[in-house]
């Protein structure tokens, strides 16, 4: 693992960490109204680290609230995908033929309409605020390219001679797709998975931008994002706080995910 | 030699990372001569060149000296390259830029070198095509790599090669990809050229065949070093280094004697007998087309018989891969009868079909796609055992492996080994021992030792012949390269387009052949000889190239390339004849051409 | 290769067919009506309402209604805003919208490429190194971050251009929604087409051509151009519908009278012809756009035109 990897790895650990022991860390919780400091700016003295914001709620709780949000969502939805994805991906691969063609046609249609039509679509089926909600809309949208990347490397793995040795040798399918196929398939998809945890992530701020996915009294890091943009020319702590929190969780999942990719396809060579 | 050097190397070193690939490497070579340089893989010889021409990759070091013609080489080399240099390479496939035309490919170097316009340019290459025999060549000039066969974009590149009119041609494996009989046709070309044009040429293989066609000298590498540096005639006949006495050793020959038929079978049942075989795949037809069928695999019927090696020949597009996966129930369906052991397996699935599979058993082309790179090796020999006889118990299965990884050649301590850690050889021989296991009446191999070194593959082809005698194992041995086969097999057959044209005991086969095709394929392969290598290029007589499966001649497929050929030829197909003493051969006029 | 263009062109029906109906359904299987939200009405008036808009019929002929209009160019009228039909609300609006989305991928294809050409060309120059770490960043981070932080900064802090306030005709206004547009997908073409580049350039077909003493524009020019950017072409569909999502945000976040709104506020209103009309109207544009990206990519590489 390069050192950068093993950075991001590190940032991870610690903002994870911070955001799972903040509310012991901080006199402060997520919707404790603070009267005596509205909207005011970071400081030492006031105890609000990063500031409050208009109804003088803490930052630094309110941030790492919203962290622990996104981290659950990011990493619940990546599991989801990862399982949809790779039974969707595998057996299409494996099967091949017009049940390929036809479950793959599926992800191409899906894939080929904006996500924010599925969104709205389920915004108007469920009562605002539903995390139900929230999970079908993201799950619909993020196992599409693990499927496709399952299959790809399904296909190519079925066209290797060790699987058709296999067959001779008289193994039975479900055991080859398990010993065989899941083990050279894990790599890349871990390393994929590792990648769509920020875009779930992001996708779940949008959703909470618009006004369509945690509600109050919970914040997201999109909802932060969304108050903060308002008020950003008298206190634009808070837009940064919240957007400079996302940017760093996202490009460290990218970096270590581009790091995991990196190390598989040279492990492969 | 009486004439200054063209091209002339000094101490020659490539380097990556530390590790020497080219080491001290020092040769002349004279105007109008052609140097053979050969090599196994890892030898260095292509390194050579792609660094006299300036090809290498940045992280490359690079010392010593060189001089084309007298200029300095080494540092100049992107002034000279496509002009007084030139190079050609293995690969046709990959080698012409997918999205331009053939024709604007080989204009390019005189527009950029000559300063000539497009036009001329093209009228050109037009000229260029016709010199390298190319078949209608206006029309190829427009058309798209990808609408090219693998001969004929070897032939544009040669083209594209000899555009600036170039003092040396530089050939890297230039025929390795391709057919025996477009090879044939190939260095009867390059031979042709490099005397009307006065060129000299460097080529670079690994095949001691192509040597004994081209080469004036020869340059045999190993590891990176010259061993040995001669004219053609003392390489051939009287080596000076014993590894290249070892490569003379290990490579087969056509005219040596192979194994002969049993009198008497050891077995009584034939381990694989096949009836009538047909594989056909539908085409659809686009839009409102109808659908047609294409037979990949045409009627075909054999036998093997016990403790025997049948051999399979043919080129590409016969179809010979297409039948060893009917054959063991692999690929698609197929038509027709197959029998494993007295038992017909041709319409059984699942469960009933898995468990009969320890009679048959198979090793692939690829030595390092066939095994798992995620396994150990003792598991991947262990998993048929694991598979196909539940109740052996661990240790018996353990006890069984080792002494099976023993048996191919390898210590105990592979056994924990994956197969990235291994060589194409070493992963070879564990194929084996995963075939062997289950103690199989019939192995088939299909292109096993194509993808190995002339002195790896001489082993294996031991290794097989082991088991066919002391285990009385049965294979069914395909594979494109005559030699081999001879080497190996009792019997051959020869297919074409999906059908058996020759069938018969190799000996027969092989010294009187009946049909067209197979004396065409018998031609094509380059003896170890210069003097007849040379008379035999000289007398060569293969036309064309395999056509297309869809595009298939009425009545014998053969006709469009048979020198025999008359208009009955074009309306009726022929059927497969006994000529006598089990040899087979589907010709019409086979009794005449005999004689 | 025209016929090949009509036939693609009349697949595209069905699909867009099969967009409508999902949508019409699902949309009107959800829960609560347009009018819900208002405050509770008599009976008699709701009744009198839903009739008007045609919501007392069954549902299979409202549907049937609602394609009939569709196919005449007329989507039905707005239930939340009530005295405008969908269509007119939709005219409204686009024009802004398609240009500040046709602007940003204009500006993302002339930088992403060439940038990404570059790093893949210089490959281990600081140069192209920093462009990389520049574009990690780009990508990550949304629309609704960037718009605000640049609107802060170069409309508050440094003020040049104006962030409030948006006049028809105000060309500068537009210049930071559309950078903000664009930022993600120019640094993800960046990304895509040097590493595209990058293999193209390890291809046995280039080294043929440098064998040929071709030299080094040429070599990129006119023999790896064309394969690397097959890729980039590929993502062309996808990148519009980015595009097209990405307008909602960069609307909200500068206050720009947009179609993209419409589709949000549709929605939330339970406004169903108004999301349906948004639907369409996207629908078609991504589908149109997918389908330049495949004819394109036949023109990029032979081997996929119907010879």
């Amino acid at each position: 693992m390069s050192t950068r990897t093993r950075g991001a790895l590190i940032v991870l650990g610690v903002l994870a960490g911070v955001a799972l022991a903040a509310p012991w860390l901080s006199p402060f919780s997520h919707d404790t109204l603070d009267w005596q400091h509205l909207a005011s700016p970071p400081g030492l003295e006031s105890g609000h680290w990063l500031g409050t914001d208009r109804l003088g709620r803490d930052l630094f709780a309110r941030g790492m609230q919203a962290m622990r949000v996104s981290l659950l969502i990011g990493v619940l939805a990546a599991l989801v995908s990862v399982c949809i994805g790779v039974a969707w991906g595998a057996t299409a691969g494996y099967v091949g033929g017009r049940i390929d063609a036809a479950m793959m046609r599926f992800v191409d249609i899906v894939f080929a309409l904006p996500y924010i039509f599925i969104v709205i679509i389920l915004s108007t089926l469920f009562p605002r605020g539903s995390i139900a909600a929230l999970f079908i809309a993201i799950g619909a949208v993020g196992w599409l390219t693990m499927a496709r990347i399952v299959r790809g490397q399904t296909l190519s793995l079925r066209r290797r001679e060790f699987v058709d040795a296999a067959i001779a040798s008289g193994v039975t399918t479900p055991a080859i797709l398990w010993r065989h196929v899941v083990p050279n398939v894990a790599g890349p998809v871990i390393a994929y998975a590792t990648l769509n945890i920020p875009q779930l992530i992001l996708f779940e701020s949008f959703l909470s931008f618009l006004g369509l996915g945690v509600q109050e009294p919970f914040a997201s890091l999109g909802s932060l994002i969304s108050e903060g943009a308002q008020e950003m020319e008298s206190s634009a702590w808070m837009l940064l706080v919240p957007a400079g929190l996302l940017t760093v969780l996202l490009v460290a999942f990218n970096v270590l995910g581009e790091g995991l990719r990196a190390t598989l396809e040279s492990r492969d060579e | 030699m009486s004439e200054p050097a063209l091209l002339a190397v000094q101490s020659l070193s490539v380097a990556y990372r530390g590790q020497p690939v080219v080491d001290g490497v020092t040769f002349e070579i004279a105007p109008r001569r052609c140097l053979g340089v050969i090599g196994e893989s890892g030898a260095g010889n292509t390194q050579v060149f792609m660094a006299l021409m300036g090809l290498l990759p940045p992280q490359a070091r690079m010392t010593g000296a060189a001089q084309l013609a007298g200029a300095a080489l080494l540092e100049s080399a992107s002034q000279v390259r496509g002009r007084s240099v030139a190079m050609i390479f293995q690969d046709p496939m990959t080698s012409l830029t997918p999205h331009l035309r053939v024709g604007d490919q080989i204009a390019e170097p005189l527009v950029a070198h000559r300063g000539m316009s497009w036009q001329t340019a093209r009228a050109r290459a037009a000229q260029l095509l016709e010199q390298v025999r190319m078949s209608d060549a206006p029309r190829r000039l427009r058309q798209y790599p990808h609408e090219l066969s693998g001969g004929m974009r070897q032939r544009a590149m040669i083209a594209m090669a000899l555009a600036c009119d170039p003092k040396l041609l530089i050939a890297d494996e230039p025929t390795t990809a391709l057919d025996v009989s477009v090879q044939a046709q190939l260095l009867k070309l390059l031979r042709d050229l490099i005397q009307e044009r006065g060129m000299a040429l460097a080529l670079v293989t690994h095949d001691m065949g192509v040597i004994a066609a081209l080469a004036d000298d020869v340059l045999v590498m190993r590891q990176g070093k010259v061993l040995e540096h001669a004219p053609v005639q003392r390489i051939l006949t009287a080596p000076s280094h014993e590894y290249t006495r070892a490569l003379l050793a290990a490579t087969p020959r056509l005219e040596a004697s192979g194994p002969v038929p049993l009198a008497v079978p050891r077995a009584a049942t034939a381990p694989l007998t096949a009836r009538n075989v047909s594989v056909r795949h539908r085409l659809r037809g686009g839009w409102l087309g109808r659908s047609r069928w294409l037979a990949a695999v045409d009627d075909v019927s054999f036998e093997v018989r016990a403790g025997e090696a049948l051999g399979v020949v043919g080129e590409s597009g016969c179809g010979k891969s297409t039948l060893t996966r009917a054959l063991l129930r692999l690929g698609p369906a197929s038509s027709g009868e197959i029998v494993w052991l007295g038992r017909a397996v041709q319409d059984l699935g699942g469960e009933e079909l898995r468990r009969l599979r320890d009679g048959m058993q198979v090793v692939f082309q690829d030595p390092f796609a066939s095994l798992d790179p995620r396994m150990r090796i003792a598991d991947i020999i262990a998993e048929p055992l694991r598979a196909l006889r539940p109740g052996l118990a661990a240790a018996e299965r353990s006890e069984k492996v080792l002494r099976m990884l023993e048996s191919v050649g390898l210590g105990a301590e592979y056994a924990g080994r994956r197969g990235r850690e291994l060589s194409g050889g070493q992963c070879q021989r564990v194929a084996i021992a995963r075939a062997m296991i289950l103690e199989p009446k019939l192995l088939v191999c299909d292109e096993a030792v194509s993808a190995l070194d002339v002195s790896i593959q001489a082993q294996i082809l031991e290794l097989l012949d082991g088991l066919k005698r002391e285990h009385g194992t049965s294979i069914v041995f395909v594979s494109h390269n005559l030699a081999v086969v001879r080497r190996l097999c009792e019997r051959v057959m020869v297919m074409y387009l999906g059908k058996v044209v020759e069938a018969g005991e190799t000996p027969a086969v092989f010294e009187a052949p009946r049909h067209p095709y197979t004396r065409m394929l018998l031609a094509a392969v380059p003896q170890l000889d210069p003097a007849r290598e040379r008379a035999r290029l000289d007398a060569l007589d293969v036309r064309g190239e395999t056509p297309s499966a869809l595009d298939r001649p009425s009545g014998c497929q053969f006709r469009n390339r048979c020198p025999a050929a008359q208009p009955l030829c074009a309306t009726t197909s022929p059927g497969t004849e006994d000529s006598g003493d089990s040899h087979q051969v589907a010709c019409l006029r086979w009794r005449e051409l005999t004689n | 290769m025209l016929i090949y263009a009509l036939r693609r062109i009349a697949g595209l029906v069905p699909t867009l067919f099969v967009l409508l109906t999902l949508s019409f359904f699902i949309i009107r299987l959800a829960p609560g009506g347009p009018f819900d939200q208002e405050q509770a009405l008599p009976a008699s008036i709701r009744a009198n309402l839903d009739a008007a808009y045609g919501l007392d019929q069954p549902l299979l002929v409202q549907y049937g209604r609602y394609l009939g209009g569709v196919v005449r160019g007329d989507l039905g009228p707005s239930f939340r805003f009530k005295d405008f039909r969908v269509t007119e609300l939709i005219a409204a609006g686009l024009p802004l919208s398609l240009t500040i989305g046709f602007a940003a991928t204009l500006l993302a294809l002339l930088l992403g490429v060439p940038l990404g050409v570059y790093a893949a060309w210089r490959a281990n120059s600081w140069a192209a190194r920093a462009l990389m770490n520049f574009s990690l960043l780009g990508v990550v981070l949304p629309g609704y971050v960037v718009g605000p932080v640049l609107a802060l900064v170069f409309g508050i802090y440094w003020p040049l251009f104006r962030v409030a306030g948006y006049e028809p005709g105000d060309a500068s206004f537009l210049v930071l929604p559309v950078v903000t547009l664009a930022l993600p997908v120019i640094a993800y073409l960046a990304q895509l087409t040097r590493s595209s580049m990058q293999e193209v350039l390890q291809s046995n077909y280039i080294r043929t051509a440098r064998a040929k003493g071709l030299g080094a524009h040429v070599l990129l020019f006119r023999h790896a151009l064309r394969p690397a950017l097959i890729p980039v072409v590929s993502y062309l569909g996808p990148a519009v519908a980015f595009i097209l999502t990405g307008s909602l945000v960069v609307e909200t976040v500068f206050g720009l009278p947009g179609s993209g709104r419409y589709l949000v506020q549709g929605a939330l209103n339970r406004d169903y012809t108004l999301v349906m009309g948004m639907i369409i109207v996207y629908g078609v544009f991504t589908l149109l756009c997918n389908l330049l990206a495949d004819l394109l990519y036949g023109w990029l590489d032979p081997r996929v035109r119907p010879s």
